[in-house]
């Protein structure tokens, strides 16, 4: 016993030593080409001209002992409809992590530390998630994205149940161009989590205290039920949030305001199956979103405010309300997956088997108010996997429909396709 | 007493007696040769030529062939201890950062380039990379309630006639890749030769051939390749690198230390 457990102590020796010889690095590359069909709206004309554009993103992650890093160059627009190669060009160093974390000791009682800028995700979502607290990433984007972190100093202690974790973080550390919805949204604040793993049970309890929210709690809960079903749920109550706010009088732009009490709630069911499909309904409510009516007043307004060229301005600010983290308060989505590997195999078919490299994927967010819907497709097709690199080519795209008069039907923006070809060595 | 007709009958029925003995002796050993716990402390010898420690890093590198070319490879270190509990960390170059956490039935990924540890079913961790399954399942006692089924002589991975038991195994757990096992194991050693893997539906998935080697100078388990009984121009090797006693601290098994940067370098 006594010699097996010198044999374990000389291991975990050597895995410290092999530590501090170790630097690892991960490359990836992207690049997509878009196009985006623009179309009139009650807050916008437009030209109804296809837009196409050429973006590109390198990515190096750098792992040395404790420490994280993980850089982006982000070329914007390398080629942009209308214009020569470069000239609408705009290149952004990101960086996304840069973060140090290990054990430390304070009087007799071993901490797990954190410091620098690093992503928390404490959601629990797939279309939306709500416990994103400190920085919202953005969900099942189209194209090319580079998230960044948020600047993070925090202790966690680990026991039997799960984890509890004191932080305090600042969303104010960023290199992309930020919305102004965005930029009154960085906050700096302190906070208490904690995470617990009960059977086959997880739940998450968070207080937090910044200076935008003012104090916040949320709680998340997610369990599997058997082999093939899921259930998860979260929600948040906010004193305060800040938001637009539509004008009380019919000439003047809506305004970003400090506004009251603010909650959330999300709850979803995923399902999946030995023939590969894998199924998630989820719907969420977000009070800081403009409800039906406003939406309706918003429109009426703009389209009047639109035809009259003094106002036409006033009509565009209207359409900031698409900025904000929920465009309508209530939400509904069916997310469908197809795994084909698994599907063949089910099938006992032994041909075409290129068809295990595709994966297709489908999104539809529906708004139950007033009908509108996104629906979203992901095409993507595995070309090279050798284990030391590997190339995926993905075709999306992304159609905003429904009801003439619903929110999503007032984006500029009436479909969007990219084909982007990604690449990791 | 006997004349010596009435001896040879006395002698011939004598040896009828002792065949018919051995034949209903053979037949009752056929039936029930071996009681459910002798089965079961076979898996668990044949299981020890896999794993003999109940925490240990066993250092994996997968090959996938197609058409018997190397089409993919793959690296993974897991971590395994007691109550079947596993931490799998992904090291090829286009998977690094990824792990997966298995405690019992209870299934975590966390992706590369993410915080988000996200919780999957069983049947989601069966539609994965199907090896990762097959990589971390290093024994058997523990998933599968075993019975005997025949005395069979049976061709090992280097072409020799072994005798073996056919030992049938299903599934006692949700989590496990296979709901059935059919496993011959070598009629003296225990060692494993090869295993039939079968799942929920019925069909016959892959066909397990294990290789002998030695590991710390005792025989041992050193590969195992894996013939894809549908898709059969498809076959997996499995080379057991490294196997070590090696005991992780509690919170690498807690859901939400995977998305810590400091287990990379696991």
């Amino acid at each position: 016993m006594m010699k097996r457990t010198m044999m374990m102590l000389s291991f975990m020796t050597t895995i410290n030593s092999a530590q501090a010889n170790t630097i690892n690095i991960g490359l990836d590359w992207a690049t997509s080409v878009n196009l985006i069909s623009p179309r009139s709206t009650a807050f916008e004309y437009t030209d109804h001209s296809v837009k196409q554009s050429v973006d590109g993103l390198f990515d190096v992650q750098i792992d040395y002992l404790a420490w994280r890093s993980v850089f982006s160059i982000k070329v914007d627009n390398a080629y942009s409809y209308g214009h020569d190669w470069g000239d609408q060009a705009k290149t952004t160093f990101i960086v996304r992590e840069l973060v140090w974390q290990d054990e430390v000791t304070f009087f007799g009682q071993t901490w797990d530390a954190t410091v620098g800028k690093v992503q928390i995700d404490w959601g629990v979502g797939y279309g939306y998630r709500l416990l994103d607290l400190f920085k919202p990433y953005r969900q099942n984007a189209l194209g090319l994205v580079a998230e960044e972190g948020v600047t993070t100093v925090a202790l966690s202690m680990f026991d039997d149940g799960g984890e509890w974790t004191g932080l305090y973080t600042n969303s104010g550390w960023n290199q992309q161009s930020a919305t102004a919805f965005e930029i009154a949204n960085e906050q700096q604040g302190v906070g208490v989590r904690r995470y617990g793993l009960v059977g086959q049970h997880e739940y998450q309890l968070i207080a937090y205290y910044d200076d935008v929210r003012q104090g916040l709690i949320g709680a998340s809960w997610v369990t599997v039920l058997d082999q093939q079903w899921a259930l998860h749920t979260s929600s948040m109550i906010q004193k305060n949030h800040k938001g637009y706010q539509q004008p009380s009088v019919e000439i003047a732009p809506i305004t970003l305001k400090q506004q009251g009490h603010a909650w959330q709630a999300l709850a979803g069911i995923s399902w999946s199956s030995e023939s590969g499909h894998n199924l998630i309904v989820e719907y969420w409510y977000d009070s800081r979103a403009w409800d039906h009516s406003q939406w309706q007043w918003a429109i009426e307004r703009a389209q009047y405010l639109i035809t009259i060229p003094a106002t036409t301005t006033l009509a565009h600010s209207y359409a900031q309300g698409f900025q904000q983290a929920n465009i309508v308060q209530h939400n509904l989505m069916l997310h469908w997956q197809w795994n084909l590997q698994a599907w063949q195999q089910w099938q006992g078919s032994n041909r075409a088997l290129w068809l295990a490299d595709i994966t297709p994927t489908i999104d539809i967010l529906y708004s139950p108010q007033d009908e509108g819907i996104i629906a979203t497709q992901w095409l993507t097709y595995q070309w090279l996997d050798s284990g030391d690199k590997a190339v995926d080519l993905e075709l999306s795209s992304r159609f905003f429909m429904g009801k003439s008069d619903s929110a999503y039907a007032q984006i500029s923006d009436k479909y969007m396709m990219a084909l982007t070809i990604r690449g990791r060595f | 007493m006997f004349n010596q007709h009435q001896q040879q009958y006395i002698s011939h029925f004598i040896k009828l007696c002792v065949y018919i003995g051995c034949l209903f002796s053979s037949l009752a050993m056929a039936n029930n040769t071996f009681s459910e716990p002798q089965v079961q402390q076979m898996l668990s010898t044949a299981d020890s030529f896999r794993l003999r420690d109940d925490a240990a890093k066993v250092v994996s590198l997968v090959t996938l062939y197609q058409n018997n070319e190397v089409d993919k490879t793959r690296q993974y270190n897991v971590y395994t201890r007691a109550n079947r509990q596993s931490l799998v960390v992904f090291k090829s170059a286009i998977e690094a950062g990824q792990k997966m956490l298995m405690l019992g039935d209870n299934y975590w990924l966390q992706m590369p380039k993410t915080r988000r540890p996200i919780r999957i079913t069983p049947m989601q961790k069966l539609l994965g990379e199907a090896s990762v399954g097959d990589i971390s399942t290093l024994a058997w006692r523990h998933d599968y309630q075993a019975s005997w089924h025949a005395d069979e002589e049976i061709s090992d991975i280097t072409g020799k006639n072994v005798a073996a038991y056919q030992l049938k195994l299903t599934a006692v757990t949700s989590g496990v890749s296979y709901q059935k096992i059919n496993l011959w194991v070598d009629q003296v050693t225990y060692f494993p030769l090869k295993a039939d893997l079968y799942l929920a539906s019925g069909k016959l998935a892959k066909q397990a051939v294990f290789s002998q080697g030695q590991r710390d100078g005792k025989p041992a388990v050193v590969a195992m390749t894996l013939f894809d009984s549908i898709q059969q121009s498809k076959k997996t090797v499995i080379e057991y690198q490294l196997i070590v006693p090696w005991l992780l601290d509690d919170k690498y098994y807690t859901p939400s230390f995977l998305s810590r940067s400091n287990t990379t370098d696991l």
